[in-house]
């Protein structure tokens, strides 16, 4: 059995109040939303690069294209998310 | 000092590590505004992309390049199986059907270059069309039905050369038990119902023995009885020179009939059998 330090419940407690659940769940919504907006070619690699974890290597392996390739999308892709979520203004 | 491009790749590989830029890189981005530009831009993109969960990722987003990578990974898979498997199967099926012309048809008067360019045309046309077969169907039970067709093709070959079909046809118009019986048909008809039975037979039992739970029984036994008529239609070519048009449409009919039937009834029973024992 898995037991909570004290301060970890008092984080939890702290974290688990409905309005930080709905903030947590609409911002997960935008960025869902800048990552849905970018061009295809450029999602594909950062959601396997960022939210799979797989290296370029692999993601040029998986995707039969050249690792500088790869990268050069990913480098737009990154770029490009970041004017997306800062025009949501959902930016950390 | 590394170059721009050099530092946009090195800083992805990075982010990737979540590290933090060191060396030339640190180096490069001390004088580069640029560069500098573009890592705030991954870093700042990057952990944003931390806060999501993994399972956060809209299915919308996943799926298709999930999809993409499978569709890939089997793509590349299949292709290098195709090419050695379709070699191997055109040729042993050009083999085969060679060797049922040659037992029926003196090859010995045809030029050497004849012959071989012959040969090789043949056997090109085999590979290419297993190979359109492996593509078109994704290699999927696809060596179990080329078992059955060329497994059937050599039982014929067996079968016909032990008795060879048109003695059988002779016997019926010979015997006066079979003109009773089977008179009525006609010599085409006896050709048509002989000429089944002698497709229908090899292809039901090889079928039987090699099935397969790929694909809908018509499907796989279409395709195999296609390839075992493919075979076996140069030997009726060659065993019907010497008689009439009407033979030789009559037999090529039964063959058709024999070879579709034979490999569907022969698949149907396989797939009934082992849905029933599992």
């Amino acid at each position: 059995m898995h037991w909570d330090a004290p301060e970890d419940a008092a984080v939890r407690a702290a974290t688990d109040t409905p309005e930080v659940k709905l903030l947590a769940r609409e911002r997960t919504r935008s960025i869902e939303e800048a990552l849905a907006a970018l061009p295809d070619s450029q999602r594909e690699v950062i959601v396997l690069h960022k939210v799979e974890g797989l290296s370029f290597p692999e993601i040029a392996e998986a995707l039969d294209d050249k690792v500088e390739a790869v990268k050069s999308r990913a480098f737009r892709g990154y770029r490009a998310l970041r004017r997306i979520l800062e025009a949501e203004g959902s930016g950390r | 000092m590394i170059s721009c491009a050099q530092a946009e790749s090195d800083l992805l590989d990075v982010v990737g590590r979540a590290g933090e830029p060191s060396g030339d890189l640190s180096a490069h981005l001390a004088g580069c505004a640029g560069c500098r530009e573009a890592w705030d831009d991954i870093t700042f993109a990057a952990r944003t992309l931390d806060d999501l969960e993994p399972v956060a990722v809209p299915h919308a987003v996943a799926a298709p390049v999930h999809r993409r990578i499978v569709a890939e990974l089997e793509r590349r898979s299949r292709s290098r199986v195709e090419l050695p498997l379709a070699l191997g199967f055109g040729l042993l099926a050009a083999a085969l059907s060679l060797a049922m012309l040659g037992f029926r048809f003196d090859l010995a008067e045809r030029p050497g270059w004849a012959l071989a360019s012959g040969a090789v045309a043949w056997a090109a046309m085999f590979v290419l069309a297993f190979w359109l077969l492996l593509h078109r169907k994704g290699g999927a039970g696809v060596p179990r039905l080329v078992a059955s067709g060329l497994g059937a093709a050599g039982l014929f070959m067996v079968a016909d050369h032990l008795l060879p079909l048109t003695n059988v046809v002779q016997f019926c118009y010979r015997s006066s038990w079979a003109n009773e019986h089977l008179g009525v048909l006609g010599l085409q008809g006896v050709y048509f119902v002989v000429g089944a039975g002698y497709a229908l037979v090899p292809l039901f039992l090889l079928s039987m023995a090699t099935g397969s739970r790929q694909g809908t029984a018509l499907r796989s036994g279409l395709v195999a009885g296609g390839m075992f008529f493919f075979l076996l239609a140069p030997a009726i070519f060659i065993q019907c020179s010497a008689f009439t048009a009407g033979a030789l449409i009559a037999w090529l009919g039964g063959a058709v009939v024999g070879s579709t039937v034979g490999g569907v009834a022969g698949y149907w029973i396989y797939q009934r059998r082992h849905a029933a024992a599992t």
